[in-house]
Parts: structure tokens; sequence; C-alpha cells
């Protein structure tokens, strides 16, 4: 039962975590793993790959291929302007919850 | 000693166990039998480029060439269970059936249990009980097919014998050629039943992240990597498609060419029985020409939609969309009615006529037909005099070169 909501809420937010790493700097999918790692954020790596391509064909992001002098060859991502117009508002839904769990506790 | 396999991964090679290939093998197949149906060659092709990364640096670090099954199970830990990666959250007793922690020899043991138990009761009925249902979906069962399994897949869905649905198809090849057409339909109109969850719909089993495991594990060979249904399956769908070419040539064709020259000779006759006694706009209007414009429509449907379909499949990203198919069937379900009622406008219109009159018109139109070829047979007669005419003054003129016209002259 705990496992399960902890995990929804961190699947909440993994997406909006996700635009933002890929917001700041183009990346493929071993960099956004590591920040991810850092951030403690990360549960298991293979649920990265099934969010990358869904939110690629949402439009929210785009890709390139690059060559990689190790291993094989890297998707490398970025943001397009839908993704960028979606981060926003995600944003803003981020703070209102924000607010809304303090005044709770406030209460 | 172990024997070891080649794979390509991401673009990689890698020399990899045995025993590591086969534990590799069946966590990629549980990955894909997890995923949703949309994009999961790409998602795979991610998933497996990452373990390419991770199998080459830890080639670097531990400087050894082959990969072993501690790695892989290492690599599993890091990419985390089928089920998380597929995302479908199941509810609550789902992870004490499928124990993902525990070591591998445990689990292998609890599959071929599993496996024990199902071969030991009916497939279907075990699952059943086991899963819920859901409506029965219509698949062409690929698995148990013939030719396509189109047979197959109506036995599933009605939950009769694939015998009889088989036999009235041969009823209805033998005593009408639509059978060979409505076979064809079918083939290209239904989707194969290729993947778990679609091999579970058409059971009416809800395809539910346990059922497809279970699916997955009772019968392993289908989900085999590189021999994959699709795979497979589609050479053994290529033969079959060309015999069924052959088979709709050598039978189809002479039908389909017989039945378009009746529509079309029954067109043209009740048009021109329209045009002789109406008109000719009243032609237009009053079924003939839409009879015959129907028949054509009729059999040009099926045959674009399999010329669309040659030409497609191999691309198998894009398979033939669902509005051309349904416009396609309009079109033909129109010209089955067009037909329908061109016919039997055509017929009525033929049983309005006045028929003394239409004596009247026959004996007027002898009559006009008689003058001319009078008219011509005199024509004829005038010109086979000029003919001969001329041949004499040939003669004559031959004769006199030759001298004989002289001699004659001379007596």
């Amino acid at each position: 039962m705990l496992d399960n909501i902890k995990s929804q809420m961190r699947k909440g937010m993994l997406e909006y975590c996700i635009l933002e790493i890929i917001r700041r700097k183009e990346s493929y999918a071993t960099d956004i793993l590591s920040h991810l790692r850092e951030a403690d954020l990360l549960v298991v790596e293979g649920t990265l790959y099934p969010i990358l391509t869904r939110m690629k064909n949402a439009g929210l992001l785009s890709y390139r291929w690059q060559e990689s002098t190790s291993g094989p060859p890297r998707k490398y991502f970025c943001i397009t302007n839908e993704g960028q117009e979606l981060l926003q508002s995600l944003e803003q839904e981020w703070q209102a919850i924000t607010e809304s769990v303090t005044k709770i506790k406030g209460l | 000693m172990t024997q070891t396999v080649n794979v390509n991964l991401g673009g990689m090679v890698f020399s990899i166990d045995e025993n590591a290939y086969q534990e590799l093998d069946a966590y990629l197949n549980d990955i894909r039998a997890h995923l949703g149906s949309d994009s999961v060659q790409e998602i795979m092709q991610d998933i497996e480029a990452r373990i390419a990364e991770l199998f080459d640096q830890h080639k670097k670090y531990s400087h050894m060439d082959v990969v072993t099954l501690m790695m892989v199970e290492d690599v599993e830990k890091q990419l985390g269970s089928a089920e998380a990666i597929g995302g479908e959250e199941t509810p609550s007793n789902s992870k004490e059936e499928t124990p993902s922690n525990t070591p591998e020899g445990e689990s292998e043991e609890d599959g071929v249990q599993e496996a024990e138990v199902i071969d030991s009761t009916p497939h279907d009925e075990q699952q059943t009980k086991q899963q819920g249902t859901c409506k029965k979906k219509l698949y062409r069962d690929v698995d148990n097919a013939t030719i396509g399994g189109v047979c197959a897949g109506l036995s599933k869905w009605i939950g009769i014998d694939t015998v009889w649905v088989r036999l009235v198809m041969l009823v209805l090849l033998v005593f009408q050629g639509v059978g060979v057409l409505t076979y064809l339909l079918l083939w290209v109109i239904v989707p194969a039943a290729n993947t778990a969850a679609r091999r579970l719909e058409m059971r009416g089993i809800e395809p539910s992240v346990d059922a497809i495991k279970t699916e997955v594990e009772s019968s392993p060979q289908k989900y085999a990597y590189g021999a994959s249904g699709s795979d497979s399956g589609r050479g053994g769908c290529l033969v079959a498609s060309g015999c069924l070419i052959m088979l709709a040539l050598l039978i189809g064709f002479p039908l389909l060419i017989v039945a378009f020259t009746l529509l079309t000779a029954f067109g043209a006759v009740s048009g021109a029985m329209n045009a002789a006694f109406l008109g000719v706009p009243a032609m237009l209007l009053k079924g003939g020409l839409v009879s015959a414009l129907s028949g054509l429509l009729f059999i040009l449907v099926p045959i674009i939609i399999l010329l669309v379909w040659l030409v497609r499949r191999k691309d198998s990203n894009h398979p033939l969309s669902k509005t051309f198919l349904i416009v396609m069937l309009i079109l033909w379900l129109a010209s089955l009615f067009g037909m329908a009622w061109g016919g039997r406008n055509a017929v009525k219109s033929a049983a309005n006529v006045d028929w003394d009159n239409w004596a009247e018109r026959v004996d007027s139109m002898a009559n006009v037909l008689g003058k001319n070829m009078e008219f011509v047979i005199e024509k004829a007669d005038s010109l086979g005099h000029v003919l001969d005419s001329v041949n004499a003054a040939k003669a004559m003129e031959k004769d006199y070169s030759e001298g004989v016209l002289e001699v004659t002259e001379e007596e």
C-alpha cells in the first residue's frame, strides 16, 4: 500500500523532471538517468525508455542520432516548443500543489 | 567449459554464455510482452542500446570478453522488472504470484511447475478460470492457420470447431466464386493474433499482465527471440499467401471474368432496351447504367484492395489504413446495392414496355434496314458494272499491245 502510493507520487513527478533535465541541456538516456539517480528519483532504469518514447510521440521532445566513441549510437533528445509550453504549465501545477500541501499542513 | 553465443545488441556484437543468453532472451521477451502495442520496437531498441552500453562498460572495467549470467542478472536488476518497465500497475496480488526478486533457479522451477499445471488441463479453461474474461475479439489465428488463419480465427470468435467454418468456406468456394473474395477481404481486414495480448483477446481473456505472463510462459517457443511469431509467421504467411494468390488466379479469375461479362451484358442489354423505349436520359435513371457500373465496382474493389495490400504489406509499419478499408467496404456494399437496385429497375422498365408498340417498332426498323440493304445491293451492283468495264478496258489495252487486236480488225 505504502509502496504503491509512493511510486504513484514519483511517477507523476518523473515526467516533469525529465522534461526539466532535457530543457536545460540536450541529453541522451544515460545522462538523464545519472541526473535522476543523483536526485534520488529513480527506482529502476527501464521505466525511462517508454516515457521518453511516449513524450517524443506526443511531440514534446525531438531527437537526433549521434555516434559514440564507446558504445552504440546515442539518441540525443531536446525539448520542442510544445514541450516548453507543457513544462510551464507543469511548473505552475507544481507550485499550486506545494502551496496546497503547505496550507493543509498549516491548518 | 561453456558454450557462447554471438548476439547483436544495438549494433554491437557481444559473445555471451549460453545460459546468460537464455536469461537475457527471456527477459527481453518478457519486456516486449509487457509493453503496450504502440512503438514497442522503438522502446526495445532503446533498451537494447542501453544494455549494450552497460555490457560494453563492464567489459572495459573487468577485461572480460564474454558476457556472463551474473552480468545479465546485474543488468536486469539495474533496468528493473518487465512489469515496472511496462508500467502497467497490477492489483495487489501480482507480486505474490510472480516472484521477480527471487534468485533465478527458483523462478525457473516455478515456470516449469506452471507449465505442467497448464498442460494437465485444457489450456483455455484453465486460463479463463485464472484470469478475468473480456469480450472476444476477431483476430486471424495464425498459429492454427491453414492459409491465413481466417477460418481458425472465425471459429474462435463464434465458439465452434474450426472444421465447420472451413466446410462452410469450402462450400462457398465451390458454389460461388464469392467465397474467394470473402476470404481475401477478411484476410486483409482482420488483424493477425501475433502478440500475446491479441492471442488472449481472441480467446476472450482479459490481457492483464498476469495473463500475458502465463501465456508467454506456457508456450515459450512462440515468443522466443528471433524465431518470434512475427518473423516465422511472416515467412509462413508469405508462402501461404503466394499459394492463395495462385489459387485465386486459377479459380477466381475465370469466375470473375464470367461474372463481369454477364453483368456488363445484362447492364448493356437493359440499358439498350431502356434507350430504345424510354430515351437516353431515362436510361441513366432507370437502372441499366447503374447496374453495369455497380457490377464493375463490385469486381474492382477487391482487386484494388488486394493490389494495394500486396504493395504495402512489406512495410510492416504502415499497414492498410482503416479509412481506406472502410471506404472500400462502403463502395463494395454500395455496388451490391446498386446492382440489386439497377437490375430490378431495368427488369421493371422492361416489363412496363408496350409490347405491341415494340413489335411495330421492330417492324419499322426491319423496314428501314431492308431498304438500306436494297440500296447497298444496288450500289454494289453498279460498282460491279464499273469494275467490269474497267477490266474490259484493261483487257483490250493488253490485247492491243500484243497485236491481237490488229488481227481482228483486219478480219
